[in-house]
């Protein structure tokens, strides 16, 4: 790894574990945890309600990062906890981010609703690092029911 | 937008049958959403590694140069060794 690769993927890290930032991007949604493995996860609405729960399962800065969560409105809560993965790889000068989402029961709601959320937020979180601003969606605009 | 694509740069995939890509543009809110769907590979084909490797550079790319007027500066030394080693998983 080249000496230059550890400060942007701190940006990156930051983006993806501070709640001040998420909400710029992630459809007004706070993340908040400790960060530490087997800490609660929360996604918290500006309104400060929790919309999505579950645990940090791995935490390795600036590399890795997992935790599941649950959405807790009704149409979702009783389902599996999956869990979501990122992983931050240094790739020539630039940072290449993947996340994979796994773990869904079988006839998952959960997994169709995040297949649309989650290409939003990606593309989000890439406009703001890049341009400072994030994308203007309207969550309704995702279709989802 | 849909084409048919072959790859010709490589001895083994030039055998492959074409495949076919979509492109389908979307307002979505304020924004455009761009799906690109890469389909019609035989089973155990070398183009669908290949693709799958190259497309989110590709697109990642577009998106930056679109958004900031500049391009991702991916090294094309990488982009081969990457590559390489992508081939042999």
């Amino acid at each position: 790894m080249s000496p230059t690769s550890r400060p942007r993927r701190k940006k990156h890290w930051h983006a993806l574990t501070d709640g001040n930032f998420t909400e710029r991007y992630w459809f007004g949604a706070r993340l908040r945890s400790d960060w530490k493995v087997g800490s609660a996860f929360e996604m918290v609405r500006s309104d400060g309600t929790v919309s999505d729960a579950g645990k940090v399962v791995e935490c390795d800065p600036p590399r890795r990062l997992a935790y599941t969560f649950v959405n807790l409105s009704d149409k979702y809560r009783n389902e599996f906890p999956a869990l979501a993965t990122f992983v931050l790889e240094p790739h020539g000068k630039l940072v290449k981010l993947t996340l994979t989402h796994e773990g869904f029961g079988a006839g998952s709601k959960m997994l169709p609703a995040i297949s649309k959320g989650w290409p939003a937020i990606l593309s989000s979180l890439k406009s703001i690092l890049e341009t400072g601003q994030p994308l203007e969606i309207p969550f309704a605009a995702l279709g989802m029911d | 937008m849909s084409y048919s694509w072959h790859s010709v740069f490589d001895a083994e995939l030039i055998k492959e049958n074409p495949s076919r890509v979509t492109f389908v543009l979307e307002p979505q809110g304020g924004v455009v959403k761009l799906t690109v769907t890469h389909g019609g590979f035989a089973e155990g084909s070398k183009t669908l590694p290949s693709i799958s490797f190259g497309w989110p550079m590709v697109l990642s790319s577009l998106k930056s140069i679109l958004e900031t007027g500049h391009g991702l500066a991916i090294d094309r030394p990488l982009i081969a060794t990457t590559e390489a080693v992508h081939a042999q998983a």
